[in-house]
């Protein structure tokens, strides 16, 4: 159980993803103009990430160390392409708006990552809560990058109208642009509170 | 010891590779054949929301059953050339226009009045064009302009503004996209109104 909040606490805050390891930019700039994508690619990634990383956790012991790179690709794009199929069967338009992304998890550097780093070196059960963990807080900063991009970019949340008639969107903040500038400004906070309670802990 | 010794032979890593490999293509095979039919409905029930949206008549969040009955109830549909042809009215027709665009090819819809020379609006199905600059063809903004756009009796028929008899706007910033729907379409419809003065469309 403590290991569980050990884990949990390393993938939402002291090595999130994407603030501390800074892996899956890209990701990050491109869905985050809108909170139902960056929610959906959130959840796509927690489930490729969760079950990649307990296949390979799985078969470690039977896989041959020299071709596991390959093994770990083949098995993320096992459960990348179930991901595709699945929004197209059943979310036709969440798939048209997130379009290549959702293909392009595969390259998302946070699954290769923790199969590697972690899946190959724990049991199973740990590398699944490790999955969901990293996936969590992938998510969770996605999503604080899209409240503001969506809310000042469009004046809306999940789709819903929350700003005033007079609104005037930002546009800046649906282009790209609007994510560098949300992504800069996030990780400059994030770093500053580390420290300082590094500083504390001291 | 001995273990480390059997996974560096290269018949054991061809051998987990290949049934890795069958097991996940297998899974995977089952599930896109088990998805397959509704993924081939939601692509058909998008084709007729785009000629709904090309003759103006799409119902705003309609549901797939509105949208199917709507377009069963409006259209005959005909073939000309291996072209297929859906006619709402005996000369109103929303018929398919396709080009390159500047990465590659743009297939849509364009609604038209034959006999008062009017569109009824225009739909892209498809495009790979800048997102953000070519990729706006598909932003209301453009689209909305080709809603009952009264065009003149003989082609050129799209002209941009500001040159004179202009009667659509080019999107800036993105010069290559706009310059080529504006010639695919103005191919297209110039080949539409000879076959209909020839009366092939009867």
């Amino acid at each position: 159980m403590k290991q569980t909040k050990t884990i949990f606490m390393e993938g939402l805050w002291g090595n999130n993803p994407i603030a501390r390891q800074i892996l899956g930019i890209c990701s990050a700039l491109a869905v985050t103009n809108l909170m139902k994508n960056s929610l959906v690619m959130g959840l796509g990634l927690i489930f490729v990430t969760a079950f990649s990383e307990l296949t390979v956790s799985l078969i470690r012991q039977w896989t041959p160390k020299h071709i596991r790179m390959m093994v770990q690709v083949l098995i993320i794009s096992a459960y990348v392409i179930l991901v595709d199929i699945f929004l197209k069967a059943y979310f036709p338009d969440i798939s048209t708006a997130l379009g290549p992304y959702v293909g392009l998890i595969i390259t998302n550097c946070i699954i290769m990552g923790r199969c590697e780093a972690f899946a190959q070196a724990n049991p199973p059960h740990i590398a699944f809560i490790d999955g969901i963990a990293m996936g969590t807080g992938y998510t969770l900063v996605l999503l604080t990058i899209a409240f503001v991009r969506e809310l000042l970019g469009f004046g809306t949340l999940f789709g819903i109208q929350v700003m005033g008639e007079s609104w005037v969107s930002w546009s800046i903040m649906i282009m790209p642009p609007g994510a560098f500038f949300m992504l800069g400004i996030l990780i400059w906070i994030l770093h500053t509170f580390k420290e300082k309670n590094q500083e504390v802990a001291k | 010891m001995a273990k480390n010794k059997r996974h560096s032979r290269y018949s054991y890593s061809i051998g987990f590779m290949v049934l890795l490999t069958l097991i996940m293509i297998g899974a995977l095979a089952l599930i896109n054949e088990a998805t397959g039919p509704r993924i081939q409905q939601n692509i058909e029930v998008k084709n007729q929301e785009k000629v709904l949206e090309a003759a103006n008549l799409l119902p705003e969040n309609g549901t797939d059953q509105e949208i199917q009955s709507l377009f069963s109830n409006s259209f005959k549909i005909l073939t000309w050339n291996e072209t297929t042809l859906y006619q709402l009215e005996p000369s109103i027709f929303v018929v398919p226009v396709s080009g390159s665009g500047l990465w590659g090819s743009i297939h849509g819809y364009i609604g038209i009045n034959f006999s008062q020379d009017f569109l009824l609006g225009l739909s892209f199905v498809s495009h790979s064009e800048t997102p953000g600059l070519g990729g706006r063809i598909e932003e209301a903004e453009f689209l909305d302009q080709f809603d009952n756009l009264i065009l003149p009796t003989q082609p050129d028929y799209l002209i941009y503004r500001p040159k004179p008899g202009g009667n659509v706007d080019a999107i800036s910033g993105a010069t290559g996209t706009s310059n080529a729907v504006r010639n695919f379409l103005n191919t297209d419809l110039t080949r539409y109104y000879d076959a209909y003065a020839r009366g092939d469309f009867e």
